[in-house]
């Protein structure tokens, strides 16, 4: 048994370059590599899992949702239905559409995991106890492999052994007879067998994030699809540990079903991939309640976001942003920027909830409306807009988010405020939201007139008296999103661009800096994965400082 | 704090409106110095919403839940908003 063991580690050693290589030439147009290769560990008996593997194509965004997760997003849309259903223009078809969805998701779930669990029995005889060594080597394997990743030597070498290997298409047409001659002959499938192993630890890291890219995006440079694998790949690394520590025991055991159902199984690809990536999840934060909390900046500050960890959960993959997220990165990029940028007090930012208190506010008819208006103008206390470069409005409406910028003129200025509208689907309708703007200014400068000594106007006289008039707006042509759940990072990523870029005040010409090409989409994308750990971090800080009782995952 | 103690009492309870989305509004009276968490509390009772699905803001800010009246400087008779999270992602229909 230790000579097999052996064996194995040393095939899996040269394993891992020709994964690397495949890696690499993924990155090139046919990426499906990722899915193949896990097949030809299968072996026959499990044909039936194939059928499971049908239908994923459809709810890829709910796919690497842990399992208590897609729970929670299911009650939320339900809840979301209750409560919201009715008053949406589409009558809540939407979220009905995704509730349907999540539950055949579900149900796909439990179907499958029957089959495994099946499949389990069926086939004990297999569980060989090189199984479980190997199981746990995988770690190792795994630490070893992400060096190897990060070598971009590695690529050379990779392409021989990429031609020793033969072509991975044809290796491919092969499945099939492979797996059948699988048990007979150990020493053809071997190779065959640790590049799935490899794979399946690949897929453990991120597996939509990596396996979904490449096939879907292959727009996506070289070096994104880089950086994404070392990232994932580093999360891993900090999981690890904590899973052999909190329940080495589990982990082992699934590992074994999961490596079973590896040897056994056609075509579970995808399957495997989320399942995996459920244990993953759940160990991978630090050892935080779901409802922990805490304060950004911190507990004191006045203008302090309360975020929950599991508010982290909107930044699973492919999954929608909530406001808590988007308020938390609103208040981040304020606190970031004001020791590096010059004026950021010439920002004035509005959170996620006050487009709609504006909304309300502007389309009130009754007699006390100007009441109302004293009301709401409590919502920026203290702060004369009009005096700020840049009024930043965040909106959502239709389960869709944008930006709003209101960019104000200095005295010396000749034209007027300009509102800009930045819609990384060119969803929300520009006109109405350009018309509650304009409104709103209408209002407070209407306001402002009557309470502010002329010496305090902040824009040039003959703008200020017929600001209303002057008041310009221009759609923005921005990046567009490449999918349908990106558009709350794309309008983070406005902000943080534009606080990067934006002169002190903007003039008409500075429009310029826009346009489709202002930056490429996936950056914008990427900040899904960089907030994730951001926010984990905060975390982890929070617990550490809470005590230190919790023992923190190592960050290697 | 203290110059301001001839305006309220701290043991004096404040009377807070909290208004929802859909404009339904709910009356509550509580001490300036408990924390806002018995607030929150009862009226996601009341209405039965998650806790952790809406966002209760003063004056366009949210409140932490172990805030007090007091502390964010609430009058009598304030209104606080009731508003359930935003969620933002456009899952476009193919025809």
């Amino acid at each position: 048994m230790e000579a097999e063991e052996k064996n194995k580690k040393r095939k899996l050693d040269l394993d891992w370059t020709k994964l690397l290589s495949r890696e690499l030439g993924d990155e090139g147009p046919p990426p499906p590599l990722v899915v193949i290769k896990i097949e030809p560990q299968p072996s026959p008996s499990k044909s039936d899992s194939m059928g499971g593997g049908g239908d994923q194509g459809k709810d890829e965004f709910s796919e690497n949702l842990p399992d208590h997760k897609l729970e929670e997003m299911i009650q939320r849309q339900q809840r979301n239905l209750e409560h919201l259903g009715s008053k949406l223009p589409d009558k809540g078809k939407k979220i009905r559409d995704r509730l349907e969805r999540l539950e055949e998701e579900k149900k796909r779930r439990t179907l499958s995991r029957a089959k495994m669990d099946a499949a389990e029995c069926e086939k004990p005889t297999q569980l060989s106890s090189s199984d479980i060594v190997g199981s746990s080597n995988v770690f190792e394997q795994q630490s070893k492999s992400h060096q190897a990743l990060s070598q971009s030597t590695f690529g050379s070498s990779f392409c021989k052994k990429m031609e020793e290997n033969t072509d991975c298409r044809i290796v491919n047409t092969f499945d099939k007879e492979l797996s059948i001659l699988n048990r007979c002959e150990r020493k053809k499938t071997r190779c065959n067998g640790e590049f799935s192993q490899r794979e399946r630890q690949k897929v453990r890291v991120s597996p939509r994030r990596i396996n979904l890219k490449h096939p879907r995006r292959p727009s996506f440079g070289d070096q994104k699809g880089r950086t994404a694998l070392l990232y994932s790949l580093c999360d891993t690394d900090d999981d690890l540990p904590s899973i052999s520590k909190k329940n080495a025991f589990q982990v082992r055991l699934s590992n074994n079903s999961r490596r079973r159902k590896g040897q056994t199984v056609v075509l579970v690809d995808e399957e495997e991939a989320q399942l995996v990536k459920t244990t993953e999840l759940e160990v991978k934060l630090p050892n935080c309640k779901k409802d922990a909390k805490i304060y950004y900046p911190s507990r004191d500050d006045p203008e302090s976001v309360e975020i929950c960890f599991g508010d982290i959960d909107s930044l699973a993959p492919e999954t929608f942003l909530t406001s808590q997220i988007m308020n938390f990165y609103i208040r981040y990029l304020q606190q970031q920027a004001s020791p590096t940028n010059r004026a950021i007090c010439d920002y004035h930012f509005f959170n996620t909830y006050f487009y709609q208190k504006l909304k309300e506010a502007v389309s009130y008819k009754g007699s006390d409306k100007d009441a109302l208006f004293i009301k709401f103008r409590r919502w920026w206390k203290g702060v004369n807009i009009f005096q700020r470069a840049y009024v930043l409005i965040p909106i959502n409406e239709d389960f869709h988010w944008s930006l709003v910028i209101i960019c104000i003129p200095d005295k010396e200025d000749e034209s007027g405020p300009i509102i800009l509208h930045l819609d990384s689907l060119g969803l929300h309708c520009s006109r109405s939201v350009f018309k509650n703007i304009k409104s709103y200014m209408r209002e407070e400068w209407n306001y402002l007139n009557q309470e502010v000594a002329p010496s305090d106007l902040p824009i040039a006289d003959k703008i200020w008296e017929n600001l209303p008039r002057r008041i310009e707006e221009k759609t923005i042509a921005v990046p567009q999103q490449k999918n349908d759940y990106d558009c709350g990072l794309f309008v983070l990523f406005f902000m943080e661009r534009f606080i990067e870029e934006a002169p002190e005040r903007l003039k008409k010409k500075d429009l310029a800096m826009f346009g489709k090409q202002w930056f490429r989409p996936e950056e914008a994308s990427s900040l899904r994965v960089k907030l994730r750990n951001l926010l984990i971090e905060q975390f982890r800080s929070a617990s550490e400082n809470m005590g230190g009782s919790q023992s923190s995952p190592s960050l290697s | 704090m203290s110059s301001s103690s001839t305006k309220y009492q701290p043991t004096a309870r404040v009377r807070i409106t909290i208004k929802n989305q859909d404009g339904e509004e709910a009356y509550y009276q509580m001490k300036r110095t408990t924390p806002l968490r018995k607030l929150m509390n009862a009226h996601c009772s009341k209405f039965s919403f998650e806790p952790n699905t809406v966002a209760f803001l003063f004056d366009g800010r949210r409140l932490n839940e172990d805030e007090t009246p007091e502390q964010v400087k609430m009058e009598d008779m304030e209104e606080v908003d009731c508003m359930i999270h935003q969620v933002g992602g456009y899952r476009v229909h193919s025809a």
